[in-house]
């Protein structure tokens, strides 16, 4: 279903659920992937992705049609993850952890993981990455998505996009040799 | 073939059924939010921020100091130690003011004088009262106030 349709039942009072529960089933996947890819632990990819649709749900009043619907959800999503990474290495009272080692290890040891040598060791020199780069990266990469709507996403240019692509597949060439 | 084309391949892998129960759970959790918890849950999780912790602290501390300070004025306490009739014989004029302060301890009366002096001295030195206004406390200028009550 196109989400100009979808829109329109969620605006609907009568079939305000029952769009939005077709919203969720068509993006779900890209969204838990996306927030997956930068967290590692499904548990707290599980959470992230309930939580970005519960906000969906409560913004879908403000959305403006003349921006995609999957880039709006994937902005939701990229900020709830990231505030959730920046939580994490600010835990009060703990002493400061090395989140990106711990989900390094978590690549190597953690539930609900499998994939070759090869996948992993990228997800590995990934996690290297400053984390908008990161972003940058796998929206690139994995989810083919183009400068102008990651652009969107990360309310940025596409010029710096470029760049930052750019360096993120020069960087983890540079890590895969040195695994 | 290079990591370019090798990395794709999903690494990550999901209980099975989960996105089949997702939507549902996301609806549950909705609900949840709706109804949302009581009110002394919602106060709870307010105050045990780190910044709302310590204004209600120091809320709470100015509450207890101003419970427990006492709230008689030093010329309420010292007209407290004086006999009612004694009071009224005076306020007619039936008694001379010395009669008054004989009525009051003698240690209470020491402790009442100085802080006398000490609220004028502070007085002064904030500049609250001009320094022609500023005089040693006598048992006249008592005697005058207490007139006034």
């Amino acid at each position: 279903m196109e989400d100009k349709e979808l829109l329109a039942l969620i605006k609907k009072e009568e079939s305000r659920q029952y769009g939005f529960q077709l919203l969720v089933r068509k993006y779900q996947k890209q969204v838990y992937h996306h927030i997956r890819r930068m967290v590692i632990s499904h548990e707290d990819a599980d959470d992230l992705t309930q939580e970005t649709f519960v906000k969906v749900w409560q913004n879908i009043d403000k959305f403006r049609e003349d921006a995609k619907l999957y880039t709006w959800i994937y902005r939701i999503a990229t900020n709830e993850t990231l505030r959730f990474l920046d939580k994490k290495k600010r835990r009060w009272g703990l002493p400061l952890v090395n989140v990106e080692e711990q989900l390094e290890k978590l690549v190597d040891n953690g539930p609900y993981i499998s994939g070759d040598e090869i996948s992993r060791k990228l997800q590995k020199a990934m996690l290297r990455l400053p984390e908008k780069q990161r972003l940058v990266f796998q929206m690139k990469y994995f989810d083919d998505m183009k400068y102008d709507e990651i652009a969107e996403v990360l309310g940025t240019t596409v010029g710096n996009l470029k760049a930052a692509y750019h360096w993120a597949v020069k960087k983890i060439e540079a890590s895969l040799k040195e695994d | 073939m290079s990591w370019y084309e090798e990395g794709k391949k999903n690494l990550f892998e999901v209980p099975e059924g989960y996105f089949d129960e997702l939507p549902q759970r996301i609806q549950r959790r909705i609900e949840a939010k709706k109804k949302g918890r009581p009110w002394y849950a919602r106060l709870q999780g307010v105050l045990m921020q780190p910044r709302w912790a310590v204004s209600v602290s120091v809320a709470v501390l100015a509450a207890l100091v101003f419970w427990f300070s006492p709230n008689s004025t030093k010329h309420e306490r010292m007209i407290q130690n004086i006999d009612d009739q004694i009071l009224i014989e005076y306020l007619s004029h039936e008694v001379p003011s010395s009669r008054l302060i004989e009525e009051v301890p003698e240690d209470e009366w020491e402790e009442i004088m100085g802080e006398l002096e000490i609220e004028q001295e502070t007085w002064k030195y904030d500049g609250q009262l001009p320094a022609e206004e500023h005089k040693p406390t006598t048992y006249d200028s008592i005697e005058s106030s207490t007139r006034q009550l």
